[in-house]
């Protein structure tokens, strides 16, 4: 028995080691993100600066990552910078460390890492490369050295789709979710409810933390408690929240809003979306790096007078929003862009 | 056998129940596609877990990280940037509960009223005696793993040919280690899985809605409420655990 089971355990060992390297090199494909492309030679590298991105679920999510993605492209096109790379499925901590420092080391600059969650790997390895502009989406200025901050003014855009819900809906209630309670998310639910008063002026609303920023169906669970309770404007924060709403406004015919991304595309009940141009925001902190203003940096708060969002309106919905409302929309929407108005972050 | 491989099983069978609903325009097809793929995933944890001897908590924790890992790619293959992912047919609430109850009517009369049932526990329980009586306990694992898995690939799939009628990265988002504690939390016995899982549903059904009413609660607590209610079950039922005394032991015939 001992004799024969040596080969057979060496065998075992062959098999395990082989199906591992399999999945090694598959899970290898789940990272396709990453767009490294061979170094630049020296014509390349002066041809402009190059921006890297690094996020930790997929950037192709028809929302915050694609708006990312999509930004950086633009830039490109217009050649404002030579050439980016992008990495998703990158944890925060470690991960997100050795990925920081491998751009930075490649000589991108700006570097952007494009989650909330990066703020303390951003500020570990901005300090072992004080000529970088190391960005992450805190969201409300937390700049120091060559530390950058970029802002998320999405209440703005979500006072205005506030007037286009109220103007829409016979009556009912404001729906808020988030993936978690947390500043932004607020400011966008109050700023949704403020728009909606400007047309009704009694409308009420109840704002709902998911617990998850993906969990679809939970939020779908949510949004259809809400409208239980006499929802009918669904506004969203987050894309698991945002897209359990609009699955949830399809089922019970109320009405949607997409989040940092048009979401026209998913469904009919999709009332609004707004559009998040990161190259508007991305744009300035490249134009730091050529003038050399990296250390210290600043906080890039960049909103819709930058036209950094835009509101999109389903083209199915055009034609049945009162022309009352649609005038009071634009507006809003010009005060807003002129500077007139701004739309306060009420995290209450 | 302690497969933490479950919940990337269910990503992988929520996967395949959206692309095969995709191809085939029927949820029905779906759900078997699923079911599929949760038996393949199976094969590969009950190779890598029973005929290699891998250690069991690592596999099942590396086949969840490349699941998720793995199910993106393939998922981002089906749409192009710019393009909402295509929307898939769904099925309602009622054939799903008939599923559920169809499904535990069959396990728990395989577990409690076959022999094949018996041998099983005793796989789990005493793995020599089971080997001394004749049963190859290597094959009776890996059928369970693959078996298993299969419902798991099942649950994804019903998740999203359910009235969800969309897939998105991780749209499991943890279910599959909260039907892990399920197992524990009802002793490895199918009655009382179902039973907790509808108490763990609840609370959270519950706490969605309590959140819109209650603002001067923390939202925090209503978050914790159905790991809260599980734990205190937990610790009123903990007398007597239940867990198979070979859990996640590797079988080596005449070895300790």
């Amino acid at each position: 028995m001992r004799s024969s089971s040596g080969p057979r355990r060496r065998r075992h060992a062959l098999l395990a080691a082989t199906v591992a390297t399999v999945l090694l090199v598959l899970a290898g494909c789940g990272d396709a993100g990453r767009r490294d492309t061979a170094p630049a030679d020296a014509a390349a590298a002066s041809a402009g600066p190059r921006l890297a991105i690094v996020y930790y679920p997929q950037f192709r999510d028809g929302s915050w990552g694609e708006a990312a993605l999509t930004g950086a492209q633009k830039l490109e096109d217009a050649g404002v910078i030579a050439d980016f790379a992008v990495q998703e499925n990158v944890n925060p901590g470690a991960d997100a460390v050795r990925a920081l420092r491998s751009f930075a080391e490649q000589g991108y600059n700006p570097i952007v890492a494009h989650s909330f969650n990066y703020g303390d790997d951003v500020k570990q390895v901005a300090a072992e490369f004080p000529n970088t502009i190391f960005a992450y989406a805190g969201g409300f200025g937390d700049v120091a050295a060559n530390v950058a901050d970029y802002s998320q003014p999405f209440w703005e855009a979500t006072y205005l789709e506030g007037i286009l819900g109220a103007g829409v809906t016979q009556g009912g209630s404001v729906a808020g979710a988030g993936g978690f309670d947390i500043p932004v998310c607020r400011a966008m639910y109050n700023a949704y409810l403020d728009g909606a008063k400007l047309v009704r002026p009694d409308t009420t609303g109840s704002f709902v933390a998911i617990g998850d920023w993906s969990d679809v169906q939970r939020a779908k669970e949510a949004a259809l408690g809400q409208a239980d309770q006499g929802a009918t404007m669904f506004v969203g924060c987050g894309q698991g929240p945002t897209f359990g709403q609009i699955e949830a406004a399809t089922e019970r015919g109320a009405v949607a809003n997409g989040y940092t991304g048009d979401m026209s595309g998913l469904s009919g009940q999709v009332l609004a979306s707004f559009t998040w141009n990161l190259d508007k925001v991305f744009a300035p902190m490249v134009a730091d790096v050529v003038a050399g203003k990296v250390n210290p940096t600043r906080y890039y708060e960049v909103g819709m007078t930058d036209d950094a969002m835009d509101v999109v309106i389903n083209p199915a919905w055009r034609d049945r929003i009162p022309a009352d409302v649609m005038a009071t929309y634009e507006q809003k929407l010009a005060d807003i862009r002129g500077g007139a108005l701004t739309v306060p972050m009420n995290t209450q | 056998m302690l497969n933490l491989g479950l919940e990337g099983t269910m990503l992988f069978g929520a996967l395949a129940g959206y692309l095969a609903t995709l191809a085939s325009g029927t949820p029905w097809l779906g759900l078997g596609g699923g079911l599929v793929a949760g038996a393949a995933c199976g094969a590969v944890l009950a190779l890598l877990m029973v005929v290699v001897r891998a250690d069991q908590i690592v596999t099942g924790l590396a086949f969840t990280l490349f699941a998720g890992s793995a199910t993106t790619y393939l998922f981002e293959q089906s749409y192009a940037i710019g393009q909402a992912p295509p929307r898939i047919p769904s099925l309602s609430m009622a054939p799903l509960v008939v599923i559920v109850l169809v499904v535990l009517a069959a396990v728990w009369f395989l577990l409690t009223r076959t022999t094949a049932g018996l041998v099983l526990s005793a796989a789990g329980e005493a793995p020599e005696a089971v080997d001394a009586l004749g049963y190859r306990i290597p094959r009776v694992r890996s059928l369970a793993t693959v078996a298993g898995s299969a419902l798991a690939g099942l649950a994804g799939a019903m998740l999203v040919c359910g009235p969800l009628g969309l897939f998105v990265q991780n749209v499991t988002a943890g279910r599959g280690w909260v039907a892990l504690a399920l197992v524990v939390f009802a002793r490895w016995r199918p009655g009382r899985a179902v039973a907790g899982a509808l108490l763990f549903g609840l609370c959270d059904a519950a706490q969605l809605r309590l959140q819109g009413t209650a603002t001067e609660i923390p939202y925090e607590v209503f978050l914790a409420l159905p790991y809260v209610v599980t734990l205190l079950a937990l610790m009123v039922r903990a007398r007597r655990s239940g867990t198979p005394a070979a859990l996640a032991v590797p079988f080596v015939r005449g070895g300790t």
